[in-house]
């Protein structure tokens, strides 16, 4: 008995030891896979800038590839498993997708990509942040890819070199409004009031509401990128008036976040909607399902959110009516619009990439994205795929002030090198509106931590 | 007795994984290190790109509000969790060493929290302490009224439900080290302080305690050390939040490596380094004086 419990210990320490020495496999078998280690770094150089290969046996005729896909709970899109389940009928090529919750996201992509653990595909928005997941050193290139060619704007895509690092899912930049329940507001009698001009009238309606019994605004704290919306968005807004050019001279140093008194003018209208209970109360616990349940059931009746949340809303709740209206800080109208695209990246230390590279040829095919915007009516980002019929509420925003040049680009995209700290900032949002820091505080802070990260990187100016 | 090339496998994993992460981690918090000039050369971190940065990282994490803010809450975390859980541990011992019919089972039952992962119990807590959780329903129940608290997303309340649900999933553990204990004090002890009049407390008081040292020692060291390392079950149940509300250390280093902040996060690392190295030495310092005193 006693050596029989030597052994048992013996393996399970060997078992032990062992357990975490191995890397998952992506395919079903060795050898054949184009994707092995060996030829991983050949492989990816071969692929960028390269035309497309002709692989369509390759991956067809050959073992089953498997290629992770890594994103977050909003970002991923039901959409892809209709074009998961073609690809893997059509290039017997499967696609795991790897799903963490929002609020955890950013912090689990940096670390996968910093310890070099990463994915083979992950989802980000791009340009924006190609510095953020350092694209030069993390990505493939795609800039060579056959798709790139039948871009609706490709510019849109380039970083200061030119070189594209992200395959784009939507040509939609990112239409900031308040969305709002327009049968709810039917009921409450408020549906002619859903368009204030001025922002005391937009306070005035918010009490009307509120007055109803009905939570105005609903915001999803838990996760900090929902609320930090409203200042990404209205800053440029509020800087129009005297210092157009802001945003510009803070990017390189010419003037600082301390310098525009419009940075605590907005930051007071955030603080000025929680103080006058016009935001849910459990807000630093909501989550964005929560968010999104209560204005579709009419526990709230607004969000300020961009498309993404109302593609993904309609999709949720067929028999919802959404409406929508710019917020009129500084009584301007205008609207504010970011500086990039939902975007797929494709990494240069994933165990699949050549997999992968055919993940995203394919999926720019019309046949594969005809499948997406079939579900998610959109902007598409390849001129020869049908977008669907995009939700009147979005399609009022783009006619009324993107068309019409009504639209500054929002604050996060201004300024793109920042991108990797922004997070930390909306956490502070958090913070203030929960009576932990003052606005003056948060601009403070910020500016220090700003000014540090710059230098640190060496950006232009610092 | 055993020749001291046994110890060469023990010390190759001790320096591999622990040594030399730490020495590199000390010289990389006094850089500029990020994840812009992070690269490697072949196996080996490519150095150009780095330049010396002396103390400018300890000064800025100092002079943060946040950081000196997560210092706080981790410290009242540790301090909180460890005197809550040695009592409710010695109580719970103390109840089941007493020879009822149903201990064993109930050893089990207050042991099982200790083996759950923390994805589990956050996720359960989280569950329990929301707005319309089960907590607020019992509560509303036995106070006949409606409870609507958001338990996790108070700032006054969260810290305070991260430290319960610790106690609730550790008591059970120092409860074993102290049946432990108390299984081990000799029978003879009691019956003659009860043929020399101690009463019940009197015998709890110049008998359990002092021959409980070793066990207080084993338990406050892994309470100490445990407390100052929470990460788990902050990252699971509240990020940090609400804002920075509860905020800790290892958090706060998580999210700083994660931003690519890569020597700022090596700066904190040290800096928890230094504080649990300096609290554990010291509390085995004074522990092992009194065990000694005893003897």
């Amino acid at each position: 008995m006693k050596r029989i419990k030597k052994w048992m210990a013996l393996l399970i320490g060997i078992c032990v030891l062992t357990a975490g020495c191995g890397n998952g496999a992506q395919t079903e078998s060795a050898g054949t896979a184009s994707g092995s280690s060996e030829n991983k770094e050949a492989g990816a150089e071969e692929a960028a800038g390269a035309g497309e290969e002709s692989s369509e046996s390759a991956f067809s005729d050959g073992e089953k590839q498997k290629v992770i896909w890594f994103t977050s709970a909003t970002k991923y899109k039901a959409a892809y498993e209709s074009m998961a389940a073609k690809l893997l009928e059509e290039e017997n090529i499967e696609i795991e997708f790897q799903q963490v919750a929002d609020d955890q996201y950013h912090t689990m992509l940096k670390t996968k990509l910093a310890t070099g653990d990463a994915p083979d595909i992950f989802e980000h928005n791009a340009p924006t942040e190609y510095g953020t997941v350092n694209a030069q050193e993390n990505c493939v290139e795609l800039t060579g890819e056959e798709w790139v060619s039948r871009l609706v704007n490709p510019d849109i895509l380039k970083d200061k070199n030119g070189k594209i690092w992200a395959f784009p899912t939507e040509s939609s930049e990112c239409y900031f409004g308040m969305y709002y329940n327009k049968g709810l507001m039917e009921e409450l009698g408020l549906a002619e009031e859903m368009n204030p001009k001025t922002y005391e009238e937009f306070l005035g309606l918010c009490q009307k509401i509120k007055d109803k019994g009905v939570v105005p605004v609903y915001f999803p704290d838990k996760d900090s990128s929902v609320m930090q919306c409203w200042v990404t968005s209205a800053l440029p807004i509020v800087l129009s008036v005297n210092n157009p050019d802001a945003l510009e001279k803070i990017r390189v140093n010419e003037a600082k976040w301390t310098d525009y008194p419009e940075y605590i003018q907005v930051l007071e209208t955030l603080t000025e909607l929680y103080e006058k209970g016009y935001v849910n109360e459990n807000h630093a616990s909501a989550t964005q399902d929560m968010w999104k349940e209560a204005v579709a059931t009419g526990e709230a009746a607004m969000m300020y959110t961009g498309e993404w949340t109302v593609t993904d809303m309609l999709a949720k709740y067929p028999d919802l009516e959404l409406g929508s209206f710019v917020v009129p800080f500084a009584d301007q109208d205008a609207t504010s619009i970011g500086a990039y695209v939902s975007s797929v990246y494709v990494c240069k230390n994933g165990q699949n990439t050549d997999a992968a590279l055919k993940v995203l040829e394919c999926f720019s095919r019309p046949e594969y994205m005809n499948l997406y915007y079939e579900q998610l009516p959109g902007f598409p980002a390849f001129s020869d795929v049908d977008g669907g019929q995009v939700p009147q509420c979005v399609q009022s925003i783009v006619d009324n002030y993107v068309e019409t040049n009504k639209y500054f680009i929002e604050m996060n995209g201004a300024i793109p090198e920042m991108s990797s700290i922004l997070p930390d900032l909306w956490k502070n949002y958090v913070d203030m509106v929960n009576g932990g820091s003052t606005p003056l505080q948060i601009v403070e802070e910020w500016q220090v931590k700003y000014e540090e990260y710059m230098a640190e990187t060496e950006q232009t100016g610092f | 007795m055993y020749p001291y090339r046994l110890m060469v496998p023990a010390l190759f994993i001790y320096t591999a994984f622990y040594m030399i992460p730490l020495v590199i981690g000390l010289v990389m918090s006094f850089t500029n290190w990020n994840v812009e000039n992070l690269s490697f050369k072949g196996a080996f971190l490519n150095m150009e790109g780095l330049h010396f940065k002396g103390l400018d990282n300890y000064l800025a994490i100092f002079r943060d509000r946040h950081f000196l803010l997560s210092l706080r809450n981790t410290v009242v975390f540790a301090v909180a969790t460890t005197m809550i859980k040695l009592l409710a541990g010695l109580l719970l011992a103390l109840a089941l060493n007493r020879g009822l019919r149903t201990q064993k089972y109930l050893r089990t039952i207050y042991y099982i929290p200790s083996v759950l992962s923390y994805i589990v119990v956050g996720v359960l807590f989280s569950s329990i302490l929301r707005t319309d959780g089960m907590l607020n329903r019992m509560l509303g129940i036995f106070l006949h009224k409606e409870i609507g608290h958001d338990w996790l997303g108070s700032t006054q309340t969260a810290l305070g439900c991260i430290i319960a649900v610790e106690v609730w999933k550790w008591s059970g553990y120092v409860m074993t080290v102290f049946l432990a204990g108390l299984q081990g004090i000799s029978r003879e002890y009691y019956e003659s302080a009860k043929i020399d009049g101690a009463g019940s407390f009197q015998a709890f008081w110049f008998i359990t305690l002092p021959l409980l040292i070793p066990s207080f020692t084993v338990n406050v060291t892994m309470c100490v050390i445990g407390g100052f390392k929470v990460f788990d079950q902050v990252f699971v149940m509240t990020n940090g939040g609400p804002g920075f509300a509860t905020q800790v250390l290892n958090t706060m280093i998580y999210q700083a490596f994660s931003e690519g902040r890569l020597a700022k996060s090596a700066a904190m690392g040290i800096v928890l380094f230094v504080f649990i190295s300096i609290i554990s030495v010291s509390l085995s310092g004074i522990l092992h004086r009194k065990e000694e005193n005893m003897t």
